[in-house]
């Protein structure tokens, strides 16, 4: 047994929410000048006559321990917010961990975005070698592999031509190319198959699959629960920012699938006792209202309110709230925010709610997920990812007893249709 | 045998990895040739401008400080005078502008992809570098032009220290852009007084005015710890025998500059650690 190429020691990344601080000059210029006027500066930020509490901390990795062998290949599986992308972030040295630590031996590639380092007026030659060496590749290395890589990416006849004046398919396949090409023991790669055509996809596995059985190391990230079965062995599944599960791959997805519906309530959300109370402002409950009724499911084209109740140390601020629906594969739908339809938000109080009313909610019958977020003077400082799970029942949004078939559309949109001869 | 990356929460103001910077030297080659083949290849103007610049600048100046203001250059031809002020003050802004940027115009590689962050400000010392070859030809054409002219330049020995000197403007620059980079990721409305900042060093280093000019004792010592005050100054001694320049001088700018220098490096390797969290 050869010794692991990655162990991770705790490993956590801690953010601090709650930005109310002195994040400008000019800030700090007023809280000199209000402290050399012996005035409490605390009043100019909102606070009343009381030491600032110290800011939340969001804990997007909690300490992480595992290691991984050569050879292996590890699939991060956890959904939106759970801490993927932030353990990649600190494997590949993008930021410092808050605490804890890493040994990597040997030459680590990472790969959190397709394209990084392309330059458009740069034609996809001089690109390739940008890219390469941004990747960590040497010059020579660049230049050794160069053919193979234009090979792959399948775009010779354009390969001294500006890269802006790609498809985006071409664009992606040349800068997947460069980084398949990567001759690195340690390999991070972040949800970029999401990308490009089916076919290229496929090509990218396959690249990928062979990148695995040559004995080097691959931790991937994916919503793509098959390809993550089809290319790791193992998997690891993180829940807000712990590990909750890590061993064979088919046991990681199941592990993930299951406790996706358990963890999450439907249509209605509670703070936990401790949560965020070090924070000037939080989300104590949220709740959906269905003809004035809190309630897990609502009707395609019918009213809805989302609700959210807050708790704040401060007065008089304005407080905006924000809601964003995902459909079940984590894609984001809705946006809604207080700051677009009352920019003026709502004053704080030290408890109280914001309502949001969606009239004739425009989405199709299905599964939905709410994520809810609690703004001071557009800063934010509390935020609720996966909040709870909602089903929207299939209605009447026409009035005409019609509706458009599921896989060609997810809204629903008013329309007025005439006939003019 | 393998090198072991050890991941950690870095603390305390030191802690400088050569190694690693010497392994991955082939990324300045990278960014010095991706900014400049991107600027290259924009239209006839992108390029052009870059001569135009300072030709225009130096017109400007000799109409306004040198026929209407009426502001004396030491005996040097207006023109020459405000031209060889403006080449090498180009060369100090243009390399301070992109070190105090290097996080914010580069975020979107920062994000995504690991390497010594130490690259992009000195990367842009040698994109300027290559831009100020071309303003240092354009100065020297006219040099030989007014010479030819019979103008009274006698070029000196201070001329030798010319690569010297723009080492030292580049120390400066980086260091002054290294503070405000690392400034701004605490303070980051200090990016919209960049600007302003530059325009005001502009008026505080002699570039309109010598520094034999400037009547109050005082002021003018204050004026000599600019270190891009002995560099402009050496520099016209150099090629044209006039000017303020002597060892105190040159001394005390060079002590700045080392100050300068040190302080925003330890500032922006503090920090360069997590500041992809602010962004």
């Amino acid at each position: 047994m050869s010794a692991p190429v990655i162990e991770c020691r705790k490993l956590s990344k801690r953010y601090r929410l709650g930005a109310i601080d002195r994040h400008t000059l000019a800030d700090e210029v007023k809280w000199i000048w209000a402290r050399l006027r012996g005035r409490d500066p605390g009043a100019l930020f909102g606070h009343i006559n009381k030491p600032r509490p110290p800011a939340g901390l969001h804990i997007a990795l909690d300490e992480a321990t595992f290691d991984v062998c050569p050879g292996e290949a590890v699939g991060l599986i956890g959904h939106n917010g759970a801490g993927k992308s932030t353990l990649l972030k600190l494997l590949s040295r993008i930021t410092d961990p808050t605490s804890g630590e890493a040994f990597l031996r040997g030459r680590i590639g990472s790969l959190l975005e397709v394209g990084t380092g392309f330059h458009p007026d740069l034609t996809g030659r001089e690109n390739i070698f940008m890219s390469g060496i941004l990747l960590g590749m040497r010059k020579q290395e660049v230049k050794a592999c160069f053919d193979e890589i234009v090979e792959f990416s399948g775009v010779e006849a354009f390969i001294d031509t500006p890269v802006k004046r790609y498809s985006s398919g071409m664009f992606v396949r040349l800068a997947f190319a460069v980084a398949a090409h990567l001759r690195t023991d340690i390999l991070l790669i972040d949800e970029v198959l999401a990308v490009g055509d089916a076919e290229f996809q496929r090509k990218c596995l396959g690249k990928m699959e062979r990148v695995a059985n040559s004995g080097r190391t691959i931790l991937f990230v994916s919503h793509n629960l098959a390809s993550i079965r089809n290319l790791c062995s193992r998997g690891i599944v993180l829940s807000r920012g712990r590990i909750v599960y890590d061993g064979a791959v088919g046991e990681a997805v199941s592990h993930y699938l299951r406790s996706y519906t358990e963890e999450i309530a439907k249509g209605r959300y509670r703070a936990s006792p401790e949560a965020s109370s070090r924070t000037d402002a939080w989300i104590e409950e949220i709740w959906l209202e269905y003809q004035g009724n809190p309630s897990g499911a609502c009707v395609s084209g019918e009213d809805v309110d989302l609700v959210m109740r807050y708790r704040s140390t401060l007065s008089g601020v304005p407080l905006h709230a924000s809601f964003a629906i995902y459909d079940d594969a984590h894609q984001k739908l809705l946006q809604l925010g207080q700051q677009y339809t009352q920019p003026e938000g709502a004053r704080a109080a030290s408890e109280g709610c914001i309502r949001c009313r969606i009239p004739r909610i425009p989405l199709m019958a299905g599964r939905y997920k709410l994520n809810a977020a609690l703004h001071v003077r557009g800063a934010l400082v509390s935020h609720v990812q996966d909040a709870f799970w909602f089903e929207i029942e299939p209605g009447n949004f026409f009035g005409s007893g019609f509706l458009p078939n599921p896989v060609e559309t997810r809204f629903l949109v008013n329309q007025h249709w005439q006939i003019e001869s | 045998m393998t090198r072991v990356i050890h991941i950690r929460a870095r603390r305390g103001w030191f802690g400088f990895d050569v190694r690693e910077l010497i392994d991955s030297r082939d990324v300045l080659w990278m960014l010095v040739t991706r900014d400049l083949s991107a600027l290259y290849k924009q239209t006839v103007l992108g390029p052009l401008w870059y001569v135009l610049q300072p030709l225009l600048m130096t017109v400007v100046f000799t109409v306004i400080f040198g026929h209407v203001a009426r502001i004396p250059t030491d005996g040097i031809p207006p023109f020459l005078f405000y031209l060889s002020g403006i080449v090498f003050w180009n060369y100090f802004q243009g390399v301070l502008n992109h070190a105090a940027t290097s996080f914010s115009a580069q975020s979107h590689i920062l994000t995504k992809i690991y390497f010594p962050r130490w690259w992009i400000p000195v990367s842009g010392a040698v994109i300027q570098l290559v831009h100020f070859a071309v303003h240092f030809l354009l100065l020297a054409s006219f040099y030989v032009y007014f010479a030819a002219r019979g103008a009274d330049v006698r070029p000196t020995i201070w001329m030798a220290s010319i690569p010297l000197l723009l080492l030292q403007t580049a120390a400066a620059a980086l260091g002054a852009g290294l503070l405000i980079c690392a400034a701004t990721v605490k303070y980051r409305d200090l990016r919209f007084a960049l600007p302003f900042l530059i325009q005001l060093g502009l008026y505080l280093s002699p570039v309109v005015y010598p520094l034999s000019a400037v009547p109050d004792n005082r002021l003018r010592l204050l004026l000599s710890l600019n270190p891009v005050t002995s560099v402009i100054e050496a520099a016209r001694r150099g090629i044209t025998g006039q000017g303020a320049a002597d060892a105190v001088l040159m001394a005390s700018g060079l002590l700045v500059t080392l100050c300068l220098l040190a302080l925003g490096a330890l500032l922006f390797n503090r920090a360069q650690r997590t500041f992809v969290d602010t962004l």
